[in-house]
C-alpha cells in the first residue's frame, strides 16, 4: 500500500463523532451485508423502510446523510426518516420515483451521521 | 461506551475543514382578510379560510338588498300584459304567493282582483277585449297584497287565451340576511336597520363550500351605509421559516423558492465534497441537490419530483456534510 500523508480534519465543534457505514439490501428488502461500526441496519418489513439502531446514545445529532448506490442506475433515492434519540434509531427510506412510493430495490445504502457531545 | 482512538479523521489534503449541520424548514401562512366597517358597532372581519396569496384573489361585497320582494313579470306569461307585479311585503315568504289571471269578468265589470291571504292566492279577472293594461295596473294599485313594480304598456288590450295563466308563483323574495359566493366574490345581502352583524356573520359562515370565515358579529344593527362594492381581501402570504439549526460555523438563508444558502463564518479556499439529505418523517418524493457557489457558501436545493420544480415544503429537515480546504 502506498504511503500517504493525511491531515486531521478541522471542525468547528468539540467532541464530534462520525458514525458511518453502508449496507446492501436485496430486491425484497433483506439486509444481506453491513459494513461499518456503531450501528446496525434492519429492514422494517415494509417496502423501502429501513432502520439504523446505534450502539450508543451519542450526543446531539448534528447531521446525517444517506445515499443510495446501485450497479445499474435507476430512479431510486434514499431519504432520511425520523430520528429517535431515546431509542437510538434513525430511519432510512428508499423512494422509487416512477412508482411514486417507497419501494425495495437491490443496492447499497450509504449512511454518515455526525454527533456532537 | 465506545472509545474513539487517535486524532480522528484524516484527509489526504492539507488543512481540511469540516462543516456539518441541519435545520428544519417550515411553512407558515397568513390568510387574506377584509374588514367591513360597521357604523353602529364592531367591524366585521372576513378572512380567507386558506392561508397564502391565493386568498388575495377573493373579493367581498355587502349590499343592502335583503328582504327583497317576490315579483312576477307578466310579459313572460302573457301576450299583451307586460306589467311586473310584486308582493307588498318582502322576504322569502313573499315567494309563496301565486297569481291566476283569466278573462272572467262580465260586461262592464272591468278588472277585479281577489286576494286570499290564507292560501296566498291572487286571482285577477278582466274583460276580454275590453280591459287594458292600464286598467289592470289601476286595479293592482288598489290591492292589499300586490303592487305594480314596473308599469307596462298601458294601451294594450287584454285578450282571452293570450293573457290567461294559472297559479304561478312570484319569485325572487329573499331573506332579511343572506350570503352567497360566486366567481370568487363573497356577497352579504343585508337589510337596512334590521340585520344584526351577528346575523351577517352567521350568513357568511353558512355559505355552503364558502371560502371565508367571518368574525366580529354582535347585536349591532347594520345600516344601508355599511354596504360596499366588491373589495379585495388582502394580506395573504406564505412564508418559509427556518428553525432548529444544529451545527456551528454557518448560517442559512433562503434566496429563492426551495433554495437554502449555507454561508460559512470562515470561507474555504476550495471545496472537496458536499453531501446533503432530505429528512422527513413521512417519506416523500423530495431530494436535495447541492450547488457550490464560492468558498463562503453553497446552496441546498430542495427538488420535488412530482412537481418537477424547486419547492418549499413544510416538515422537512435538511442535513449536510461539507469538506473543504481552509
Amino acid at each position: 500500500m502506498a504511503s500517504v500523508t493525511t491531515f486531521p480534519l478541522n471542525c468547528l465543534f468539540q467532541g464530534g463523532k462520525v458514525v458511518a457505514g453502508n449496507f446492501d439490501v436485496d430486491a425484497l428488502g433483506a439486509v444481506t451485508r453491513s459494513y461499518g461500526a456503531g450501528a446496525t441496519p434492519t429492514y422494517l418489513s415494509s417496502a423501502g423502510k429501513f432502520r439504523l439502531t446505534f450502539d450508543e446514545k451519542y450526543g446531539t445529532l448534528v447531521s446525517a446523510v444517506v445515499l443510495y448506490g446501485k450497479s445499474t442506475a435507476g430512479d431510486q433515492f434514499a431519504q432520511l426518516g425520523a430520528y429517535n434519540a431515546s431509542n437510538k434509531t434513525l430511519d432510512i427510506n428508499l423512494w422509487d420515483v416512477s412508482a411514486a412510493a417507497l419501494a425495495n430495490s437491490a443496492g447499497t445504502i450509504y449512511w454518515t451521521v455526525v454527533f456532537e457531545d | 461506551m465506545v472509545s474513539y482512538q487517535g486524532g480522528g479523521l484524516g484527509v489526504q489534503y492539507a488543512n481540511p475543514g469540516f462543516v456539518a449541520g441541519k435545520f428544519d424548514v417550515g411553512i407558515f401562512g397568513l390568510a387574506a382578510s377584509y374588514t367591513l366597517a360597521i357604523a353602529a358597532g364592531t367591524d366585521l372581519v372576513i378572512t380567507a379560510d386558506s392561508t397564502g396569496a391565493a386568498g388575495n384573489a377573493l373579493d367581498f361585497a355587502a349590499t343592502a338588498d335583503g328582504t327583497a320582494k317576490a315579483s312576477l313579470d307578466l310579459s313572460t306569461l302573457c301576450t299583451n300584459a307586460d306589467t311586473v307585479i310584486e308582493a307588498v311585503t318582502g322576504g322569502t315568504a313573499s315567494n309563496d304567493w301565486t297569481i291566476t289571471m283569466c278573462a272572467g269578468s262580465g260586461g262592464g265589470e272591468g278588472v277585479n282582483i281577489y286576494e286570499d291571504n290564507t292560501n296566498k292566492e291572487i286571482v285577477i279577472m278582466y274583460e276580454d277585449g275590453v280591459s287594458t293594461v292600464a286598467n289592470l295596473e289601476t286595479a293592482i294599485g288598489a290591492a292589499t297584497y300586490i303592487a305594480v313594480k314596473t308599469g307596462g304598456t298601458g294601451g294594450s288590450v287584454l285578450a282571452a287565451g293570450d293573457d290567461d295563466f294559472y297559479a304561478t308563483n312570484l319569485s325572487g323574495g329573499t331573506a332579511e340576511t343572506w350570503a352567497e359566493e360566486a366567481a370568487g366574490v363573497v356577497t352579504l345581502h343585508f337589510t337596512d336597520a334590521a340585520t344584526t352583524t351577528n346575523a351577517a356573520q352567521t350568513a357568511i359562515n353558512g355559505i355552503t363550500g364558502g371560502s371565508t370565515t367571518c368574525t366580529g358579529g354582535s347585536a349591532a344593527v347594520m345600516a344601508a351605509g355599511d354596504a360596499v362594492v366588491a373589495q379585495d381581501l388582502a394580506g395573504g402570504v406564505t412564508e418559509v421559516a427556518i428553525s432548529n439549526q444544529v451545527g456551528d460555523g454557518w448560517s442559512v438563508a433562503q434566496p429563492g423558492t426551495g433554495v437554502f444558502r449555507i454561508t460559512l463564518e470562515r470561507p474555504m479556499a476550495s471545496w472537496l465534497g458536499i453531501m446533503a439529505s432530505v429528512q422527513k418523517s413521512t417519506a416523500a418524493d423530495l431530494f436535495c441537490q447541492k450547488k457550490p457557489r464560492d468558498g463562503s457558501s453553497f446552496d441546498l436545493q430542495l427538488w420535488d419530483v412530482s412537481d418537477a420544480a424547486l419547492k418549499d415544503v413544510s416538515g422537512v429537515t435538511l442535513n449536510f456534510l461539507a469538506i473543504g480546504v481552509l
